[in-house]
């Protein structure tokens, strides 16, 4: 694993250790079982540790980190399956805050007083007959408001889904279609609420990437331990080489696939964004069902269980690699970066930058 | 690269494409295949006068000492440019061994030379009956005087017909198990005795050949390490070697042929096929982020491990996935063997494809690679036999 700032490793424990004592797993399992809903309890906690303002800027109350330093913090909450809309919930508040008027502010307070508050899921990459039949976006049913732009992707608003249809989703939670209404609030227009509303798109992709990479690294860390004490023809079935050829080859999809989203984190903030916020996204998704729908197969039987966890990580990295640009719509962002890049020139260089350079020449 | 570059990165990236553009000679620019010796060697040697032939050296020992992120710039570069590809068993494997374990005489004999692209060297590793079992190897040395007398056969050797000289591994003993009787032994040969025959690839190439020695005389100043010391001078530094294998060189120069081919197509294919040509793109960052990751990570001093092995064939199989992105985009025409040109563009379908089916093959079969992985990294105990 890549070095790691001490910001980030602080966040990453402090998410392991609240999610842990709040139950792990089995308060996954049990929600779903309960039939979803949000449990208001935890999310208070999750609030009062700051988690939903990381990315806030300072001057508005935040924590004012990049997103390079939420990403192991959000692979731990990946790896647990909470069961939170925790990514949405931080890339909404510093989009209010971008907003920059008084019924963003409204909001923006009402989210640091514990309202929950997401940034909508625009659906791309959904059929066309499908998106415009069931309205503009996505966003979890319980959520106090989400934020999204209308179908003429004029006004940026925020919806209150209560009133919107919502669907079971294979995790134990739902989507909520949300739609233009008499409900909802205008939070903004224009380039400057498009800008913002895209930039907390990226940070979604990048989030939700992150939470990619700490699911299927430990589902694969689940199915090697299941490897090593599975036996059948009198020795561990990780010793048949057939199957520890494929668990190397997840191995090596969970590591570089690690390495592009802490590549991608390095891109935010520059021009390279929307692209490289794409590419992780497009790379952890593809990875993600890539390995998972192997684990089920070698943990055999069990893996088909419903009672074996194996089965919840799968059915959640359905759901994430999903949420916010599935795979071929991410790549299709991300080609299109890549080839306005190759058809650009190169940036004018410097003298001083040039005089850098030329001290590699002999 | 997804990385955002500094000023003085765009500046170098600046002058390392106004130097290809000027520097590669047009009869070597665009080549599908490597070039015969004496072009490969005048460009090495082009780029050894530029201080650009050993990125990844230290300074000290007369490298670049450049980042991993300039050594990325170089590699996208060459490949955008269509720079021909040079023969790299001594900048890639044998320099930085002689760095660690060479006597300062070795050092001073032979790192310049390798440098200055005076010397070509080959690799005498695998043999008829060593390949994957590598320490089953049979060539032998014994001590005679001041001097190594080897008998045996090397095989697969690439290059092994234009090389001066080759870095071999030799039994000298059979006693204890196979892997302690073994010498790592730097052989001229131009020494009497030695017989080469080029071996014909599945591409057309004479890329490889076999290498017969009959009492070739070998001064014992040119062991280095220990006699039967040999095993831990070529694997000591394997890790670090992955991550030079994991540099993203052949399948940036894949990914250029799906870019050429992508600009030729008519819109509606293009369009049909957006999807295969991001997967191409998306697939080379990944790498590249890979390699970066690791790179990084051994520059700040961590020791990449038997984890490197996934490097290995993270690479090798990326360029192949990205040349039968090629071949789709090629259609009807992927499978003719002469490239031809299209547009402003040199088509190559298949020589490419052909030739990178030894990726995955050479340097440690990905088969190996894997089982290293499982038994090193994972956890996973061998099958009981």
């Amino acid at each position: 694993m890549a070095a790691r700032s001490e910001t980030e490793a602080l966040l990453a424990s402090a998410a392991a250790d609240l999610l842990d004592g709040e139950g792990g797993l089995a308060r996954t399992r049990a929600r779903r079982d309960a039939g979803g809903g949000l449990d208001r309890a935890v999310w208070g906690r999750m609030a009062e540790m700051g988690w939903f303002s990381l990315l806030l800027p300072e001057a508005h109350g935040g924590l004012g980190l990049a997103p390079a330093d939420a990403l192991a913090f959000l692979e731990e909450i990946g790896a647990r399956l909470a069961p939170e809309p925790v990514v949405a919930a931080i890339a909404a508040q510093p989009l209010l805050a971008a907003c920059g008027t008084a019924a963003a502010d409204a909001l923006l307070a009402r989210a640091a007083a514990g309202a929950v508050v997401v940034c909508a899921d625009p659906g791309e990459g959904a059929p066309g007959a499908m998106a415009g039949a069931e309205g503009l976006a996505f966003a979890p049913p319980g959520v106090d408001a989400a934020v999204a732009f209308d179908a003429a992707g004029r006004r940026l608003l925020a919806l209150d889904p209560a009133e919107a249809r919502a669907l079971a989703t294979v995790d134990g939670g739902a989507l909520a279609f949300l739609a233009d209404g008499p409900g909802a609030v205008l939070l903004g227009e224009g380039a400057a609420a498009e800008a913002a509303f895209a930039a907390a798109r990226d940070v979604m992709r990048l989030g939700h990437a992150a939470e990619l990479c700490g699911l299927t690294g430990r589902a694969l860390d689940m199915t090697l331990d299941y490897m090593r004490l599975r036996r059948q023809f009198g020795q561990p079935i990780g010793a048949f080489q057939a199957l520890q050829h494929r668990a190397a080859t997840h191995f090596v999809d969970v590591s570089a696939t690690r390495a592009v989203v802490r590549e991608a984190g390095r891109a935010f903030g520059t021009p390279k964004q929307a692209g490289a916020a794409a590419a992780a996204k497009a790379a952890a998704g593809a990875a993600a069902l890539r390995v998972l729908k192997d684990c089920i197969q070698l943990h055999g039987a069990i893996g088909f269980a419903d009672e074996h966890d194996i089965g919840l990580y799968l059915r959640r990295a359905m759901v994430l690699a999903a949420a916010a640009g599935p795979p071929r719509a991410c790549r299709a962002v991300f080609g299109t970066a890549r080839a306005a890049e190759l058809e650009a020139p190169l940036p004018r260089r410097t003298a001083r930058a040039a005089g850098l350079a030329a001290s590699h020449a002999n | 690269m997804l990385r955002p570059e500094s000023e003085a990165e765009q500046a170098f990236r600046a002058e390392v494409r106004a130097f290809l553009a000027a520097a590669i000679p047009g009869p070597l620019r665009d080549l599908t295949f490597r070039p015969p010796p004496e072009q490969a060697m005048a460009w090495y040697q082009t780029l050894a006068h530029k201080g650009w032939i050993a990125p990844h050296w230290p300074k000290a020992f007369g490298g670049m000492g450049a980042s991993p992120v300039e050594q990325v710039i170089l590699l996208e570069e060459m490949a955008r440019a269509g720079a021909p590809d040079i023969p790299s068993q001594g900048i890639n494997h044998l320099g930085p061994l002689l760095m660690h374990f060479g006597t300062p005489a070795q050092q001073a004999r032979h790192l310049p030379a390798i440098l200055g692209g005076a010397v070509i060297w080959c690799q005498g590793y695998s043999e008829p009956g060593a390949g994957s079992d590598l320490s089953a190897l049979r060539t032998a040395a014994r001590r005679d005087g001041d001097d190594l007398v080897v008998n045996g056969h090397k095989i697969w050797t690439t290059w092994g017909q234009h090389a001066h000289w080759m870095f071999a591994l030799v039994r000298t003993s059979n006693a204890g198990k196979p892997r302690e009787g073994i010498t790592f032994l730097l052989i001229d040969l131009a020494s009497p005795g030695i017989g080469r025959r080029a071996i014909r690839n599945i591409a057309g190439d004479d890329e490889f050949c076999e290498v017969f020695f009959d009492e070739v005389r070998v001064p014992v100043e040119n062991v280095v390490g220990a006699i039967d010391g040999g095993w831990r001078v070529a694997t000591a530094l394997l890790d670090r070697e992955r991550i030079q294998l994991g540099a993203p060189a052949q399948a940036l120069r894949a990914l250029e042929r799906v870019r050429r081919l992508a600009r030729q197509l008519a819109p509606p294919a293009r369009a049909a096929l957006a999807d295969r040509i991001a997967e191409a793109e998306l697939a080379v960052e990944v790498l590249t982020a890979a390699f970066l990751d690791a790179a990084e990570r051994f520059a700040a001093g961590q020791d990449p491990g038997a984890e490197s092995s996934y490097l290995k064939i993270l690479s090798t199989e990326t360029t192949q996935a990205v040349l039968d992105i090629a071949q789709e985009l090629a259609g009807p025409l992927m499978a003719l063997r002469d490239p031809f040109r299209l547009g402003d563009a040199l088509v190559d379908p298949s020589e490419m494809f052909l030739q990178a089916r030894r990726l995955s093959i050479y340097g440690g079969s990905n088969e190996i690679q894997r089982s290293i992985l499982a038994d090193r990294v994972l956890g996973l105990k061998r099958e009981a036999r």
